[in-house]
């Protein structure tokens, strides 16, 4: 999956203010909310919580991807954020999470939720890709840096 | 002649909280292509479906290429690791919650036709919500083999 023609630009934010993985949370599911004009915020972060839960979406090299299946959305929507210090997300190796991808997606429908999770996956696990992403000044330069990405991963 | 005579009862599943691994090893020791998802009291949440497990693997495009041959080399992603997707997945993430499933007091005869109609190689069955077997085409077939030949 292109998250290039997924991730629309108004959900994308290079400085989160949380200081804290809950107010990380509340933060993103309120950036995908706006971005996306998305009503059941409360249910949205809810989802998130629960999902959180069962094992966290911290999963090491500076990476945290939220996400969850929610019967309140109808498709699949993706938000991606940076925090520059970075923030305690219970992440497998300890380090601190910088690099946010939020999603959701109905539940009643597993292919697109798997595909994007994949299509991070094989993004993010290179270093220079999450080195560069990290230091992306703008939204424009955020897509050029995704775009270059994919053509080369995916 | 009712599923429940007829029913693999010594099935396996796994809990929505299983880590990608888990499902893994699940998948490859049994062989099978569609796995139950249960609560801990045995209710059924879900199937995984083995090609959604297979695209965790898949580049996008593959659904675009008419003819796989074109594709002469994967290139990256066929050398990529593994390393991120063992700790993103857990199996609700890879399940299907609109899954068909039958009683066990449903007949052979009903399974037989859901099974071809759905055109699914096996189906979960429950008794009051809780999974209390998988039923097969191949379950179904003996069923209906024996019944024929015993008329």
């Amino acid at each position: 999956m292109k998250l290039s023609k997924t991730i629309k630009k108004s959900a994308i934010r290079l400085q989160l203010r949380a200081a804290t993985k809950g107010e990380a949370l509340e933060e993103l599911v309120d950036l995908l909310c706006s971005a996306y004009r998305l009503k059941h915020r409360k249910e949205i972060l809810e989802a998130i919580l629960q999902r959180e839960k069962k094992q966290s979406t911290g999963v090491g090299m500076g990476l945290a991807v939220p996400h969850a299946k929610t019967p309140v959305v109808r498709k699949l929507y993706v938000a991606f954020a940076s925090h520059r210090n970075g923030i305690d997300f219970d992440s497998t190796d300890g380090e601190k999470a910088c690099l946010f991808f939020i999603l959701v997606s109905p539940r009643d429908v597993s292919g697109p939720h798997i595909k994007a999770l994949a299509s991070i996956s094989r993004l993010v696990k290179h270093e220079e890709f999450r080195k560069v992403l990290l230091s992306c000044p703008d939204e424009k330069s955020f897509f050029d840096l995704v775009k270059k990405a994919e053509a080369k991963y995916l | 002649m009712t599923i429940r005579d007829y029913m693999e009862r010594d099935f396996l599943s796994v809990s929505p909280h299983a880590p990608l691994r888990e499902v893994a090893r699940l998948f490859f020791e049994t062989g099978e292509s569609l796995i139950p998802v249960t609560e801990s009291d045995g209710t059924l949440v879900g199937v995984i479906d083995i090609d959604d497990f297979l695209l965790i693997f898949l580049p996008e495009y593959i659904d675009l290429i008419r003819n796989i041959d074109f594709v002469h080399d994967f290139g990256a992603l066929e050398k990529s690791s593994f390393s991120i997707e063992e700790k993103l997945f857990v199996a609700e993430d890879l399940m299907r919650e609109d899954v068909p499933f039958l009683d066990e007091n449903d007949s052979v005869m009903k399974a037989a036709a859901a099974l071809h109609k759905l055109d699914l190689s096996r189906m979960p069955v429950v008794n009051a919500n809780r999974l209390v077997g998988m039923i097969s085409k191949n379950d179904v077939c003996r069923a209906l083999y024996e019944m024929k030949g015993e008329q």
